[in-house]
């Protein structure tokens, strides 16, 4: 058990590490409307949808710690706060209220990402930073709206590695959600299901003809 | 089960908030020196190889779409380009004796010559990630005498201030940034003769030999400086975002300020720049219904889109 949680550990911050790399590097390249995309809020996010609230949370939280290292004028805490919020409620909302699909994860994508942009300008504001409102609220929806687009279109790959990363080591995903389920789609039923299934039929079968 | 695992989750997410907000608070209380902005500052050392070598390799790439997408607005502002240089070309002759000019009266005056400011040129290595931030690195920290708080210029005109330095690496907070103001001054174009300021109030200055000589460039050009009533127009330009006019604030309804007018840093006392450094071009004006103060609306000299070499002024408020 220990080492199937290490083993997961493991990988979500290699994820997380490879998000920060590509955060640093090309994101900041990556502008539309002087708008960047943020790497790091969609990993968390994804991780909500791939594993659930609890893990949304901590993956989040670990997300955003890594955001804060390379930020300057917001207080250190302050992005992994939002991440963490906004994966655990991306995961309350995919283990409570719908099932994820290939059609639906980008949308619930780019909610997820507005709404972890909206908590850190809120947050960022109780603490004092009032830099953050201060270009005005046409300003900040742009900048949740392109946000999300970006998330949108990064979606599915994101949850995909998301959902490796949170896989153990016996393949089941490390998930604190009921059901458990695929962003990709519903899982199939497993072949040995299927002929536990076929044997049942077959013994009735012969039972009803005796 | 279930109601288990609810729990358990609340459970994280109670933690997982605490801890952020212990973690925002003791960011916020903490001292410049903190062990917050240490940690940061060795994450951009560790980040900077990798920043520079993606940002080299992906640059190519990034001007060929740019230039692709853009192909029209590039040759006009290329035409629009070369008129300017010819009218700045002619304008430098005239500001080269205007300076040797103000050379003469200071040195009769027994003050140090304006504009003897050292600065130490660096490059953009990488930009800020961040979409709340307006932020540049450059390759110059504290072995090449860089300190926080110094003013950083390039083409003629302000770029921001040094935020944080460390041993190899700046990062310098934009104009554009809404956590920087600065204060400044409007220079109006008006029929006063070049090199004269038509206003008498020029109180409030820090410390003579504290402004640069593209301060004397400004006047040279055939500005003055506004007065009304006697009182230079001083206002605060703040960012407003990436992309967005700076907003000036502080300056009373009836000031004679107008579309064009051109704005210096102010220098007086308590400033964190020497006075004199072009800031940018006034673009609109607006006297909101019933206030007291002027909207007033900014676009900077220096494209901070396009930064490549900076230079940084080594110059504080307490050394001037």
């Amino acid at each position: 058990m220990n080492g199937r949680s290490g083993n997961v550990a493991g990988k979500v911050a290699l994820v997380l590490l490879f998000g920060a790399f590509a955060q640093t590097t090309f994101g900041a390249d990556l502008r539309v409307d002087n708008v960047a995309p943020d790497f790091m809020m969609l990993l968390a996010v994804c991780a909500g949808i791939a594993g659930g609230p609890q893990a949304g949370a901590l993956a989040g939280f670990g997300a955003g710690l890594l955001s804060d290292m390379f930020l300057q004028n917001t207080p250190f805490g302050l992005s992994a706060l939002a991440a963490c919020l906004a994966g655990f409620a991306v995961g309350w909302a995919r283990a409570n209220l719908f099932q994820p699909s290939p059609l639906l994860t980008p949308l619930i994508a780019a909610a997820g990402t507005g709404m972890g942009v909206a908590i850190f300008v809120v947050a960022g504001y109780l603490v004092g930073q009032a830099q953050l409102v201060a270009p005005g609220k046409s300003w900040l929806v742009e900048q949740a709206v392109v946000e999300g687009v970006f998330s949108a279109v990064l979606a599915l790959p994101a949850t995909a590695l998301m959902g490796w990363a949170l896989r153990g080591a016996s393949g089941v995903l490390a998930s604190s959600a009921e059901p458990p389920a695929d962003a990709l789609g519903p899982p199939r039923p497993s072949r040995a299901s299927a002929r536990s299934r076929r044997r049942r039929r077959s013994q009735a079968r012969a039972r009803t003809l005796r | 089960m279930a109601a288990s695992r609810r729990q358990n989750n609340r459970f994280v997410l109670v933690v997982l908030v605490l801890l952020g907000v212990t973690l925002v608070t003791l960011s916020t209380r903490g001292s410049d020196q903190g062990i917050f902005n240490k940690v940061r500052a060795y994450a951009r050392q560790v980040a900077d190889p990798f920043q520079s070598a993606v940002h080299s390799a992906l640059e190519p790439v990034g001007n060929f779409l740019y230039g692709a997408f853009n192909y029209g607005s590039l040759e006009r502002e290329n035409q629009l380009l070369r008129q300017e240089l010819v009218a700045a070309q002619t304008a430098q002759v005239q500001a080269a004796s205007e300076q040797a000019q103000a050379q003469q009266v200071l040195a009769q005056a027994h003050l140090d010559y304006l504009g003897a400011v050292p600065t130490v040129a660096a490059q953009v290595v990488g930009l800020g990630s961040a979409n709340f931030e307006q932020t540049i690195e450059v390759n110059r920290g504290s072995d090449n005498g860089l300190a926080v708080g110094e003013p950083v210029v390039a083409a003629g005109g302000l770029v921001g201030s040094v935020s944080s330095v460390s041993a190899h690496l700046s990062t310098v907070t934009l104009l554009d940034d809404p956590s920087f103001t600065v204060g400044v001054e409007v220079v109006s174009r008006s029929s006063t003769p070049a090199g004269k300021a038509s206003g008498k109030g020029k109180t409030g200055r820090a410390k003579g030999p504290s402004s640069v000589s593209s301060g004397a460039a400004a006047v040279a050009n055939g500005g003055s400086v506004v007065s009304s009533g006697g009182a230079v127009v001083v206002g605060a330009a703040t960012g407003q975002g990436a992309g967005n006019a700076l907003s000036v604030q502080g300056v009373d309804v009836g000031a004679n300020v107008k579309r064009g007018d051109e704005l210096v840093t102010s220098g007086l006392q308590l400033e964190h720049f020497p006075g004199g450094i072009p800031v940018g071009t006034v673009t609109s004006v607006y006297a909101p219904p019933g206030a007291l103060q002027l909207s007033i609306s900014m676009q900077p000299f220096v494209d901070l889109g396009d930064l490549q070499v900076v230079q940084v002024l080594l110059w504080s408020a307490q050394s001037g």
